[in-house]
């Protein structure tokens, strides 16, 4: 049976490709539409892996990383409500 | 204290599987292909690359390359050499322990009260007595004779709960998951871990165990030292059933299979009801009751 790090590398990599392949085939070409998509797919898989009665070493980068991503998603969020209110 | 000086640490670091060092290669391998992506689409077209489909390869790589990195970290060491480390000793304390007179299985008995820590109750027969001053020493409980001492697994708990923010629940299910967690994503010992529970009795299997060749030496050499006295993991388990459930656990059998390398653990848990152990005082040890 595969150990949960793994499969949670294998499942964000999976995601990720099915994703620009996805928007390649729709013609979407919008780089901070896929950064925001696949970082909702980062967070649900963090969430998923996510102990509940220990803090074990890999968990604190993963929380660190998840911090760094969230600053991303909310600039790429920032991004697109001012490319809307500018029109 | 620094954590690198407590006791249990490099324990801790030892008992670290390698491997860690894929997640590590892998990382750098992606985040070098991203690089690459990122380049071929700046110069395949110069003034559209944000539209690049290549762009969005090389965002991928990257995502899953920080990933891969943040899940890797702490260096491994061989897990066979691991599992003679954290067995150093153990036999001749075993020993010992049989020599002076230990015999039977080993008693947890959960700690008194809010501060208390888990002790271990060997039983044996009273022949010399002697006070350690931290509350082990010849003791009595529930009408036998025996060493009350600290577990062997003591400061690895302690550690898990001062490094790692480890909780203890208190009810059975939420405990088993704990263990599990501990198990296989704290120290990386076990694949995976099953547990369940027969005739009163809770069986735990240790899939693809990590230290199974030191734990199969010591089990062959002397099968009954290791329910006198357990060793490492098992200790740790049933002092984290001891304080978690607040009940006596004593370790009944260790099932060994060489074919899945997993070590199975036939763990019983006896409420307290009242029990005490008293600290039976040197003059009267002397004496036998």
């Amino acid at each position: 049976m595969m150990h949960k790090k793994d499969a949670a590398s294998v499942v964000l990599t999976v995601w990720m490709l099915t994703l620009s392949g996805l928007l390649y085939i729709l013609n979407i070409r919008d780089l901070r539409l896929f950064i925001a998509t696949a970082l909702v797919g980062f967070f649900i898989i963090v969430y998923l892996i996510h102990p509940t009665y220990s803090r074990p070493g890999y968990i604190r980068n993963i929380n660190r990383m998840a911090i760094a991503c969230t600053g991303l998603f909310g600039l790429v969020i920032v991004l697109r409500i001012l490319e809307l209110v500018g029109g | 204290m620094p954590t690198s000086h407590r006791p249990g640490s490099v324990w801790v670091k030892e008992m670290k599987a390698a491997g860690h060092k894929r997640y590590r290669s892998g990382s750098y391998l992606l985040i070098g292909f991203a690089s690459l992506l990122l380049l071929a689409a700046l110069l395949t077209d110069p003034q559209g690359y944000m539209q690049s489909p290549l762009l969005m390869l090389g965002a991928a790589g990257f995502i899953s390359g920080f990933f891969l990195f943040a899940l890797g970290g702490d260096e491994g060491v061989d897990a066979r050499l691991a599992s003679y480390l954290s067995l150093q000793g153990i036999s001749a304390l075993s020993r010992i322990i049989h020599d002076h007179g230990g015999c039977g299985t080993a008693i947890f008995l959960p700690p008194d009260g809010k501060d208390g820590k888990v002790m271990q109750f060997i039983p044996m027969r009273p022949n010399r007595g002697s006070s350690q001053g931290d509350g082990a020493g010849f003791a009595c409980h529930n009408g036998s004779f025996g060493t009350l001492n600290s577990p062997l697994a003591g400061p690895i708990l302690e550690e898990l709960k001062y490094d790692n923010d480890l909780v203890l629940p208190s009810e059975y299910g939420l405990l088993m998951g704990a263990i599990r967690e501990v198990c296989e994503d704290l120290l990386l010992i076990a694949r995976q871990v099953d547990i369940k529970k027969e005739e009163g009795l809770i069986i735990i299997s240790l899939n693809n165990y990590i230290l199974f060749p030191g734990c199969a030496s010591r089990s062959e050499a002397s099968p009954e030292s290791c329910v006198l006295c357990p060793c490492s993991i098992c200790s740790l388990i049933a002092c984290m059933i001891a304080e978690g459930l607040g009940c006596e656990v004593s370790l009944n059998r260790v099932v060994l299979d060489d074919t899945r390398q997993s070590l199975s653990m036939e763990i019983s848990c006896a409420s307290k009801n009242g029990a005490k152990v008293v600290q039976t005082p040197e003059k009267h040890l002397r004496q036998p009751v």
